[in-house]
């Protein structure tokens, strides 16, 4: 049976863009739907949000932050997206103090509480006195559940534990999307004016980082009915504690909620000096890291330590306040506390892997040409992490206000494209062509299972030499087996209940996301911040000043190469360690041009 | 290994558990209780952990996951 839902606006995935862009179009009036494959509200990687940063114009200076963002990420931030995030973050940040959310406070005895959020500039989290800084809190991770009942309220409806597995199209604009549950047989035929893709980014489900259900499902579903994606080539990594090697990344250390899983959090080590067997500190060698994100440098170093033999790595628990190469937020744990926690004095042995196969935040996702969160496909928006910002370091840490500010931007004109469309009537025949092909591996008799299938990508995708420390011979193995996956396993994959039909699907996605991970790596033929590669050690700016757009052309998974716009690039007066102060493994400090 | 335990005792039967968990690892029996469906899916998120109100759930730092080495 079909269960079938008219709407304006579709919201799908209800994390932090996903709820802002549904109450921004519930506020100009749109009637809004919000589908969920797990529970709105506590959904994706807006779990993790812990510290949430806005820029006050007001007190911040904009030109100073903005200045200070591009070598960050090796010229290949889009400005403008930094631009609007600071411009508009504190304004999102008010709503959130409207709609009633609560951010950690700490009394003098050190002991945390929960307070409403004013919108004020002078709360902030404790040892932030800095001047020009801008404001970080300590938000509670729970607000989002204050925000489905704000949202139903005001007529909302929230359908949750709905895949949606595809989307629609009709007359060249967006028509809906189908979906189903995995509680019952009945698919979910949505019909909507206007679509906002508030999914998240691609992972491969590594173990080690809560993000087990961002898998690339609504960037994959916008490339099949042709939209752009971008930012494939860029890696992420995190190491966790070699002892407990799947438990996660808690959030914040600061955080009182997980206060007592905080001995076997990576987030807590991760900034103590990084130690080889050899017993050199491997992530203090670079110059002042203040204004760099140091972390795709420490992860792809980290892959070239155990390359040549020196891993695993340590964490060099010590008690000296004066060794934190890797912090960089003054409100972090003080030096000491870290060691008590730790528990005993020495070496804590880390591993490495958690999170490959994502892209860096806001680095990769839906292209979108300008700033309004549109895509090619009229009516057809995406928002946060979905969403291929073009842009790494300067938006980090700045993460939940970015998915709060697009989400606003993609929902707000998302409501206007619905207001302004005309009715139309769903067209049967492409809601039952995409419903076959929901359940078709329900209807298999043979075929293999998404959890093997998964463990292949895994294993595939997750060693150092693969996506951290890369080069074409390996690149290319790697892509042989996910084309094999692509070609003859994916179409098999059989799912005995609608658990493993949501396993099904999602691997799907997964080795869509591989291939084009692998094939845009392949296709950079330099090195450039998140993305190292052994054959082609160094940046090369006469050609790869661009971003990466791959596309479908006529079945084909295309790629094309964006120029950055000139305004944006670097003096090209400076030496190459001018503009490069940021060194791979093995790179020497001065390079000939 | 992961989720290990909801005890049943302790548990009033609310739900949240089931909702709050990513992985649809957590089912609700006939009787509206939890019990923990697909274990070896448990990534080790905690939300259920977090968001129990009595805290009846268990969840170990320790995760094996089972090498899947025959296809199929």
């Amino acid at each position: 049976m079909d269960k079938v839902i008219k709407t304006d606006v579709l919201v799908i995935g209800g994390g932090q863009a996903g709820f802002f862009a549904a109450l921004k179009a519930q506020e100009k009036g749109a009637k809004v739907t919000l589908a969920d494959k797990g529970y709105a509200g506590k959904s994706g990687q807006s779990q993790n949000i812990t510290c949430m940063i806005y820029f006050d114009p007001k007190k911040n200076d904009l030109n100073k932050w903005l200045e200070e963002g591009p070598i960050a990420d090796e010229y290949l931030e889009n400005r403008d997206w930094v631009e609007v995030v600071y411009r508009e973050s504190k304004d999102r940040w008010d709503d959130l103090a409207k709609w009633g959310m609560k951010s950690w406070r700490y009394n003098a005895k050190g002991d945390a509480y929960l307070a409403p959020v004013n919108g004020s500039t002078d709360e902030h989290c404790p040892g932030e006195p800095k001047e020009d800084i801008i404001t970080n809190y300590l938000i509670d991770n729970r607000y989002h559940y204050k925000l489905r009942d704000i949202f139903q309220k005001a007529g909302g409806t929230i359908i949750d534990r709905v895949m949606i597995t595809d989307l629609m199209k009709q007359n060249g604009h967006i028509a809906g999307a189908v979906g189903f549950s995995p509680d019952h047989d009945d698919t979910y035929v949505f019909q909507a004016k206007a679509v906002v893709l508030a999914a998240g980014n691609g992972g491969m489900k590594t173990c080690g980082i809560r993000t087990n259900t961002t898998t690339g499902d609504a960037q994959a579903m916008a490339y099949r009915i042709g939209c752009a994606v971008t930012g494939k080539e860029w890696a992420d990594q995190h190491g966790s504690r070699g002892d407990f090697p799947a438990y996660p990344w808690t959030g914040n250390d600061r955080n009182p909620y997980y206060s007592k899983y905080e001995k076997t959090s990576e987030h807590l080590f991760e900034h103590l000096p990084l130690y080889n067997i050899e017993g050199t500190l491997i992530n203090s060698t670079r110059p002042d890291l203040s204004k760099f994100h140091p972390l795709p440098f420490n992860a792809i170093a980290m892959a070239y330590e155990a390359h040549i033999g020196n891993a695993p790595m340590f964490y060099k628990v010590d008690g000296n306040p004066d060794t934190r190469p890797m912090n960089h937020n003054p409100s972090d744990k003080p030096r000491e506390a870290v060691d008590e926690i730790a528990g005993e004095k020495g070496m804590v042995r880390m591993s490495m892997g958690r999170a490959l196969g994502q892209s860096y935040h806001l680095s990769d996702g839906v292209w979108s040409d300008g700033t309004d969160c549109s895509t090619p496909v009229p009516g057809l928006y995406a928002a946060g992490d979905c969403l291929g910002a073009r842009s790494g370091y300067p938006m980090a840490g700045f993460a939940a206000s970015f998915c709060a500010v697009s989400g606003a931007r993609a929902g707000t004109n998302a409501a206007e494209f619905a207001r302004r469309a005309t009715d139309f009537a769903l067209n049967g025949d492409e809601a039952d062509r995409l419903k076959k092909l929901l359940w078709a591996p329900k209807e298999r008799k043979g075929g293999f299972t998404p959890k093997w299938a998964l463990q292949v990508i895994q294993d595939t995708m997750t060693p150092y030499w693969v996506l951290l420390y890369k080069s074409e011979d390996r690149l290319q193995a790697a892509l042989n087996t996910i084309l094999f996956l692509r070609d003859h396993i994916v179409p098999k994959l059989m799912a005995d209940d609608n658990h493993d039909l949501r396993l099904v699907h999602e691997v799907g996605s997964i080795v869509l996301h591989m291939e084009m991970k692998l094939r845009a790596s392949m296709f950079r033929k330099e090195s450039r911040w998140y993305h190292y590669r052994e054959d082609y050690p160094l940046r090369d700016d006469k050609n790869w000043l661009c971003w990466i757009k791959v596309q479908d052309v006529d079945g084909e998974m295309t790629f094309i190469k964006v120029p950055v716009p000139e305004k944006w690039r670097p003096d090209p007066t400076e030496s190459y360690a001018e503009r490069y102060p940021c060194a791979f493994p093995n790179e020497p400090n001065v390079l000939p041009e | 290994m992961a989720i290990e335990r909801i005890d049943r005792d302790q548990c009033i039967g609310c739900g949240i558990c089931r909702n709050v968990c990513s992985c649809d690892v957590i089912r609700l029996d006939e009787n509206s209780k939890p019990y923990i469906r697909y274990q070896d899916e448990c990534c080790l998120c905690l939300y259920c952990v977090e968001d129990c109100p009595v805290g009846a759930i268990y969840v170990s730092p320790d995760k094996y996951m089972k090498q899947l080495q025959s296809w199929g």
